[in-house]
Parts: structure tokens; C-alpha cells; sequence
């Protein structure tokens, strides 16, 4: 224990990064499947709905938007979370199309809190992996 | 004969094929226990958390528990990014100060560091001075303000306090610092020497995590490759992802050496892996640099436009190494140079006056960079990245 804290206070200005305002989303579907797992990492303190079950389920609901090529909303249903440490980990199931090409995503997750907010969306879908960029002033992104 | 040829061939195919099948299993395995290792590791820091905030509840008065609890706090930001974790720690520190200022070693540093980490370099350097005038033979507390001095540019100063730890810089309590210090002052293969031994000795350490071992890879590999030693870095690299495989850091660093490299599908693809981790503004310079060179400006602009966003130079949070990619990436040069300039009458150091002679290089304003490039010079002769803007400026006085 003792070493661990030492080294903690003695590792220090090269260790220094700047904190930023950051999630991480993880879109994952299996081949043919019709339905996508979904899991979110926000930090803790910075989230609006805290460990709120259903503030968490009202806050995805208005916050993490898919839709159709068309414009037609797919169901997301939150399902679990975890937390660890600072880190809130949460898990949802996502009803999809059997393909998640052109499916189109509204992340607008703690940009209320936050102007520099950088949302990160991770999509791994038919063999391929697309990483999607949203900033606080980002509308819908279609997955390529 | 050819029968028995074709035979040995076989069997050699075989031998090699197995050996190959045992040595991706045993790797696989490697990083299962690794990745367990760190899990249980967080865990016990977080009861740690957990025990610390209940015997500060149970004794408010106490100052060693605070201080240990705040160095929890800021370990945890480390790890995870956490600006609320940073701010705990700096509060826990001010606490275990309140409750007693002198004997609380770890108080005065913890406070010093979590200024540190919010980039208020004045403000540690404050702290640094209190614990040094309390306790003047305590050898980290003279490395941790020798280092913050540093980051000031206060170079006469921050030499007279780390020649007297030259001959101790082996150990683990100030190998990190005294390392920065050769790396700052331009002695870059000392600073990986001393960081390779304070490594090994704090691989012998039971109590030390994983994270704490891979980030002495992570900084001798980045070490390696400032100096454009690609190979050594690209070692260090894979000898940090053996100890902690999804450490951003690490990562991030692949993905420079794969840009380096022209691997640039691994460059995007470990990019990704790394900002996924853990987002560093600078990662997302490079996966836009590996996009562009792929043939697809669309998604580079994207990741520039993240990259500026997240650097806020709008919000006050202005960050060198931002600022220095997106000058040469067609980023809003009146804009960086207003922010440098403000920047340097905090903080007039090597990279701060770097960054300044590169603004005006890239204002069109020769001369005033080259004075400005002199004085990064006159401290650090030697950094690769500080010699090329050197070259450049001459060559654009000279009119090439």
C-alpha cells in the first residue's frame, strides 16, 4: 500500500495530461443479428442523471438517438450499469436493422454540461469498425 | 530421397505450426491475466477510496489520512482522466494541510502535484517552496519543485536543484523527475537510461500496479521516439502492452509509430483503439494525418475539427502540443499566436518559446521568430523537433 501512494504524489508533471469532457460509446452487432449491444462510458460526476435507473433510461432516451436511413427511431433500451471508480458504465440493447449501414446517430450526451464535450461512438458491425465524432454542436452522423 | 525430403518438410511444417499455435495461446494468456491483474488492482484502489473516506469521516481532524486518500484520488484521475478526481485530490491536500502543516510530506506533494495536473504551475511551485522550506533535506521534495521550476523555465534554478540529486537518480522517488530534467535539458538518452533503471527496480516492487510499471515503458518509449529512435520506441511499446494491453497511452504511442512508419491503416485503426481507451487531442491529429494520407480528407477534417474542440484554445484551456499540430495543419494562426503569446508571460520555457518562434514562422514573422526560436535554443540544443523550426526559420530568413 505505502508504495502506492508514494509513487502516486512522485510521478508527476510527465504523467500531467489535461482532463477533457469525454464519453465513449460502443455500438457492437453480431452478423444477422437484429438487435445491437450497446454500451456507454460516461464519468460519473459530470452525468446529468447520476445512478438513477430511470433518469438514466429518460436521459438515453432524449440524449442517444438512432434512426433509419428513413428517419424511423430504433427502440434503445437500457438495461444495466455498473460503476467503476469515477467511470459509469452503462449497458443497452439497441433494436436494429440486420445491417447498421446508414443507420444515423444523435450523440448528445452531457453537452449541456459542457461546451467542449467530445462524444466518441465506436461502431463494430459486419466485420468492419467505424469510429464516429461528435462535438457539441454535432447534429445525426450516418454510420458509413 | 525425395520422398524422405517432402517428409521433413512436413514434419517441419508441422513442429513450426504448433510452436506458432503454443505461442498465441500463451500470449492470449498473458493478456487475460494482465487484464485481471489490472481489473482487481482498480478495485483494491477503489476500497482503498472506499477505507480512506471512512476513517476521514470517523477522524476529520487527521491530516495522513487525507493526504492518502487525495493521493488515491489523483492515481485514479491518472488512469482514468477524471478532472472531478484531480479536484478531490487538491481538496483532500488542503484539508490534511489545514489540519497540520508541518510533518505532512505527502500533504504539501499531493497538493503540489494536483496543482500540477490542473496545469497551475505557480500555484505548485507555492506549495513546492512551503514543503522545501519545512523540510530541506527531503530529497523528492526538492525533485518535485526542481520539476515544477521546469515547466516555468526557471532553468538556473531548477539545475541547482537537481546536480546535488544526480548521484541518487537511480531511485524510484525521484528517477521520474531527475529523467525529466535530462529530457528537458536536452540529455534525452540519460533520461531513458535513468528511467530504464528506476523501471527495473520498480518491477522487483511487490506493491507497484501494472499501470504504474507501463507507464515507465510509455515514457521511455516516447522518449525514444522524440529522439527519433523508432526501433527502441517501437520495443518499449510492445514491452508496456505485455504489462498493461489496453493502456491508451501505450496505444496512442503505436499508432505514432505505425503514422511514422507509413503503416497508415494501422495508424487509423490503433488510433481509434486509443481515443476509444482514453481520448487524447493529439491522437486525434494523428488518425487525421493517417486519413489524409489514405486518400480521405473528409474523415481527417472530422478529426481536426474534434482536435481543435477538444484543444479549447477558446475556453482557456490551451494545450502546446494542439496548438502546435493544428499550426501546421492550417489552424487559426492570429488566433494560436494570441494564445502563445499569453501563454509565455506565464510559462516562459523551451517549448513555450518553441511554439512562439513557430507561431510567428508560420505568421510570416521571420525575425521575431528566429529571436523567439534562440531563446528555446540557448536551453535545449539539442530536442530534434526544436532544431527543425530552428532550420526552418534560418532557411526562410535566408530566402529559401
Amino acid at each position: 500500500m505505502s508504495r502506492l501512494w508514494l509513487l502516486g504524489v512522485a510521478v508527476s508533471v510527465a504523467a500531467a495530461s489535461h482532463p477533457l469532457h469525454t464519453s465513449v460509446t460502443t455500438v457492437t452487432q453480431t452478423a444477422g443479428s437484429t438487435r445491437a449491444d450497446v454500451s456507454v462510458r460516461v464519468f460519473l460526476d459530470d452525468f446529468p442523471p447520476g445512478r438513477d435507473s430511470a433518469a438514466i433510461g429518460a436521459y438515453l432516451d432524449r440524449a442517444l438517438i438512432f434512426t433509419t436511413e428513413a428517419g424511423r427511431r430504433l427502440a434503445l433500451t437500457f438495461t444495466a450499469q455498473r460503476s467503476e471508480g469515477s467511470v459509469l458504465l452503462l449497458q443497452a440493447e439497441l433494436q436494429a436493422p440486420a445491417s447498421l449501414r446508414g443507420v444515423r446517430i444523435t450523440n448528445r450526451l452531457v453537452v449541456e454540461r459542457f461546451a467542449d464535450q467530445l462524444n466518441v461512438v465506436k461502431v463494430q458491425s459486419g466485420g468492419r469498425a467505424t469510429t464516429l465524432l461528435f462535438l457539441s454542436s454535432d447534429g445525426a452522423k450516418e454510420i458509413p | 530421397m525425395f520422398r524422405i525430403t517432402i517428409s521433413v518438410l512436413a514434419l517441419s511444417a508441422v513442429v513450426t505450426t504448433t510452436a506458432h499455435l503454443r505461442s498465441v495461446k500463451a500470449a492470449a494468456r498473458d493478456r487475460a491475466t494482465a487484464l485481471t491483474e489490472i481489473s482487481d488492482q482498480r478495485r483494491v484502489r477503489d476500497l482503498d477510496i472506499e477505507f480512506f473516506t471512512a476513517r476521514v469521516e470517523r477522524d476529520p481532524q487527521g491530516a495522513l489520512d487525507l493526504a492518502r486518500l487525495g493521493a488515491l484520488y489523483l492515481v485514479r484521475a491518472r488512469e482514468s482522466g477524471s478532472s472531478a478526481d484531480i479536484l478531490r485530490a487538491e481538496a483532500a491536500a488542503r484539508r490534511s494541510l489545514a489540519n497540520r502543516r508541518e510533518r505532512n510530506t505527502t500533504g504539501w506533494q499531493l497538493l503540489a502535484a494536483s496543482l500540477v495536473a490542473q496545469h497551475r504551475f505557480n500555484d505548485a511551485l507555492e506549495a513546492a517552496d512551503s514543503l522545501v522550506a519545512l523540510q530541506s533535506d527531503n530529497l523528492s521534495a526538492r525533485a518535485q519543485r526542481g520539476e515544477i521550476l521546469l515547466e516555468l523555465g526557471r532553468y538556473p534554478e531548477a539545475d541547482a536543484a537537481f546536480q546535488p540529486l544526480w548521484l541518487r537518480r537511480y531511485e524510484p522517488e525521484l528517477a521520474a523527475r531527475v529523467a525529466r530534467w535530462a529530457e528537458v535539458r536536452g540529455r534525452s538518452f540519460a533520461a531513458r537510461d535513468i528511467l530504464r533503471s528506476a523501471r527495473d527496480r520498480v518491477e522487483k516492487e511487490a506493491n507497484t500496479t501494472r499501470e504504474q510499471r507501463a507507464w515507465y515503458a510509455f515514457r521511455i518509449a516516447d522518449l525514444a521516439l522524440k529522439s527519433d529512435a523508432v526501433s527502441e520506441a517501437s520495443q518499449w511499446v510492445d514491452r508496456g502492452l505485455a504489462v498493461a494491453p489496453e493502456d491508451a497511452r501505450l496505444i496512442g504511442l503505436a499508432a505514432k509509430i505505425a503514422l511514422a512508419q507509413g503503416r497508415f491503416h494501422d495508424a487509423v485503426e490503433l488510433g481509434d483503439s486509443a481515443i476509444t481507451a482514453r481520448l487524447d487531442p493529439a491522437t486525434l491529429g494523428l488518425i487525421a494525418d493517417a486519413e489524409e494520407a489514405l486518400g480521405s480528407p473528409a474523415e481527417a477534417a472530422g478529426y481536426r475539427r474534434a482536435m481543435e474542440a477538444a484543444a479549447g484554445l477558446q475556453l482557456g484551456g490551451f494545450h502546446r502540443v494542439w496548438a502546435l499540430y493544428l499550426l501546421d495543419h492550417g489552424g487559426n494562426v492570429a488566433q494560436i499566436l494570441g494564445a502563445v503569446t499569453r501563454d509565455i508571460q506565464t510559462r516562459p520555457d523551451i517549448y513555450g518559446y518553441d511554439l512562439l518562434a513557430w507561431s510567428y514562422y508560420r505568421a510570416g514573422r521571420y525575425q521575431d521568430a528566429r529571436g523567439a526560436i534562440a531563446k528555446a535554443l540557448r536551453w535545449n540544443a539539442e530536442d530534434p523537433a526544436i532544431r527543425r523550426h530552428a532550420a526552418a526559420i534560418q532557411k526562410a530568413i535566408d530566402g529559401g
